[in-house]
């Protein structure tokens, strides 16, 4: 099966000199679960953010589910990454005056159309039916981590993109949300999941190590 | 899904939006009160500065001809005209836009002494009040045709005071007459002995008058042809606009509306500077939540409307409570200054929803281009 991610040299430089990406090649298969780790600084983010179409490369070539995204911009890079790319973050980044439900089904208008049908079910597969009216501001920090997490799965994306998503939580949100993360790897889903954690990354079937914006260490060895 | 993330997004931050909404809506008041006050404020002033007099002179052509005695020039001499009665009849059945006359004859007379001399000014008593508005009279004003109003120069000149006798001796012999009240006026009146035009008339042997004065509501550009039209229907008489009081109708007018504009302008401009800082903090603000809707796929478009959705609410909302108060304002001004009520304009309220919408958007331009252009990696990495 075709690889859903390659980077080819792929190198990101901020302010013109501050290099944060150095040459990077990685290939990611359909249905991975890849882990990303690394120190503060080392270009863990930055290469999600390439990947997630949110920035663009300086040098380097990148494919995405088939499509060379480094011939993109714009609109087109925008339609490609809210068609493709499902994203998770640390924060939550959750619309703080929005409901949970209304928090999924804003992925859903800019994507194409709220269906609010959907979207609940989306929060019931998450085990947040009960929640739905809720704040995030009326939610405990799992609770938002699985809002964003069905926010993230609601237009069924290709490639499922998290950056630090246990980092805000205590151990017990943390197992759950792992579970869950688990759960949607099963179902078959390409994971690429940047942690500081290894236990977190323990769970991933592959992580590489960057270090000053290179790939130092690849554990265990991608199959081909 | 778009209007209720901007209602919600307004309902969360109530007392700022309040605070952009009330100064548009301050903004709104003035344009819609101002609008309508400036429509009546000509009709109104045009009636108030009726208050300063004729606007209108009607005087007899005068013929000169130069005299001489072959190549020695003596001069010129004018004949002493008159207007006929017929031009006070004339005046008498026409209507519009006559709205009052009063005619004057002047001439000398002596007193009883013989080595003394006054000016006797007949009119008629109606006409003189509502085209003189200024002219103070201590004692009563005249109630018979022998009474008569002495100059408040002349009452000291000749000794006199309301109630007195006075003699006068003119062409046709002496009167006498009775002193009604002390005439102030500030002008030549004050000098003079003021009559029933009749009594005058008869005292000077005269059957025409010297000056008509006369106020028409046409007002300003429009009294020229009325002075031409009389021209024409009174044969001998002289039409001459008032240029001062014409002239001042139109540069008051001018004047009031422009302040008024002026003033508008002004709130305008501070409800647009309240406007901009109220969409400039929220787009500060929202920069997260705006670099999170990129990330999920929001373009430039839906960013750039959702606060533009939000500008046009706060416009739409300070115009309408604008134009709304506004009407009442400009009824309660109306009512203190020109003691009526000022007619609505049909136009007045979409004007004033029109301009605070204007303002609004104006105004959030620059904070709408600047969530446009949020970049969703930046905020992502805590930038």
């Amino acid at each position: 099966m075709a690889p859903i991610i390659v980077a080819q040299d792929l190198t990101k430089y901020y302010n013109g000199q501050t290099c944060a990406l150095d040459h990077v090649n990685l290939t990611v298969a359909p249905g991975e679960w890849l882990a990303i780790m690394g120190p503060s600084g080392s270009g863990k983010t930055t290469l999600l953010n390439l990947i997630g179409c949110l920035d663009v490369p300086n040098e380097g070539k990148l494919w995405v589910a088939g499509t060379e995204v480094t011939h993109l911009a714009g609109r087109e890079l925008t339609r490609f990454r809210r068609e493709t790319v499902g994203l998770i973050f640390q924060q939550f980044y959750l619309v703080s005056y929005l409901t949970a439900l209304e928090n999924v089904m804003l992925a859903q208008y800019f994507h194409s159309m709220a269906d609010e049908a959907e979207a609940r079910r989306a929060l019931e597969e998450v085990g947040l039916g009960h929640r739905l009216h809720h704040l995030p501001s009326q939610l405990s920090g799992g609770e938002q981590q699985r809002v964003s997490i069905a926010r993230a799965l609601i237009n069924e994306p290709k490639l499922l993109l998290a950056d630090e998503p246990t980092g805000n939580l205590d151990k017990a949100n943390e197992d759950m949300v792992l579970e869950l993360f688990r759960k949607l790897h099963a179902r078959g889903h390409t994971i690429v999941m940047v942690t500081h954690d290894p236990k977190v990354a323990g769970l991933a079937g592959r992580t590489i190590h960057l270090d000053h914006g290179k790939v130092v260490e690849a554990v265990p060895a991608p199959s081909a | 899904m778009l209007l209720r993330v901007v209602l919600k997004s307004l309902g969360r931050r109530r007392l700022r939006v309040g605070v952009a909404v009330l100064a548009v809506a301050l903004g709104g008041l003035l344009v819609s009160s101002l609008a309508l006050l400036s429509l009546s404020v000509g009709q109104q002033s045009r009636q108030e500065l009726q208050a300063y007099g004729a606007n209108l002179l009607l005087v007899p052509e005068t013929v000169s001809a130069p005299v001489g005695l072959g190549s020695l020039g003596m001069g010129t001499v004018t004949e002493q005209a008159q207007l006929p009665s017929s031009a006070l009849a004339y005046l008498q059945q026409r209507s519009q836009p006559v709205v009052a006359y009063a005619p004057f004859v002047y001439g000398v007379v002596r007193l009883p002494d013989n080595s003394r001399s006054v000016v006797v000014a007949g009119t008629e008593w109606d006409g003189a009040r509502t085209l003189s508005p200024w002219w103070q009279v201590k004692g009563s004003w005249p109630q018979g045709p022998e009474q008569v109003l002495v100059g408040v120069e002349a009452v000291k000149r000749l000794g006199l005071a309301p109630g007195d006798e006075i003699t006068l001796t003119g062409t046709k012999g002496p009167a006498v007459f009775r002193v009604a009240g002390v005439l102030n006026t500030g002008g030549s009146e004050d000098s003079q002995v003021v009559m029933s035009l009749g009594q005058a008339q008869a005292l000077l042997g005269r059957t025409g008058v010297d000056l008509v004065l006369l106020r028409a509501q046409a007002g300003g550009p429009a009294l020229e042809p009325l002075a031409k039209e009389l021209e024409v229907a009174i044969p001998g008489a002289q039409a001459r606009v008032v240029r001062q009081v014409a002239s001042a109708e139109r540069t008051v007018v001018a004047k009031v509306q422009g302040l008024m504009a002026l003033v508008a302008l002004l709130v305008l401009a501070a409800a647009s500077l309240a406007v901009f800082s109220t969409m400039a903090t929220t787009v500060m603000e929202r920069t997260p939540e705006v670099g999170l809707m990129k990330a999920l796929g929001a373009g430039p478009g839906r960013i750039g409307l959702l606060f533009t959705l939000e500008a046009v609410f706060i416009g739409a909302a300070g115009g309408l409570v604008g134009a709304v108060v506004g009407l009442g304002v400009a009824q309660a001004v109306g009512r203190s200054v020109f003691g009526s009520y000022v007619p609505i304009s049909p136009w007045a309220f979409p004007l004033t929803v029109t301009v605070a919408l204007g303002v609004s958007l104006l105004a959030s331009l620059m904070p709408i281009r600047r969530a446009v252009r949020i970049e969703a990696a930046r905020i992502l990495r805590g930038e």
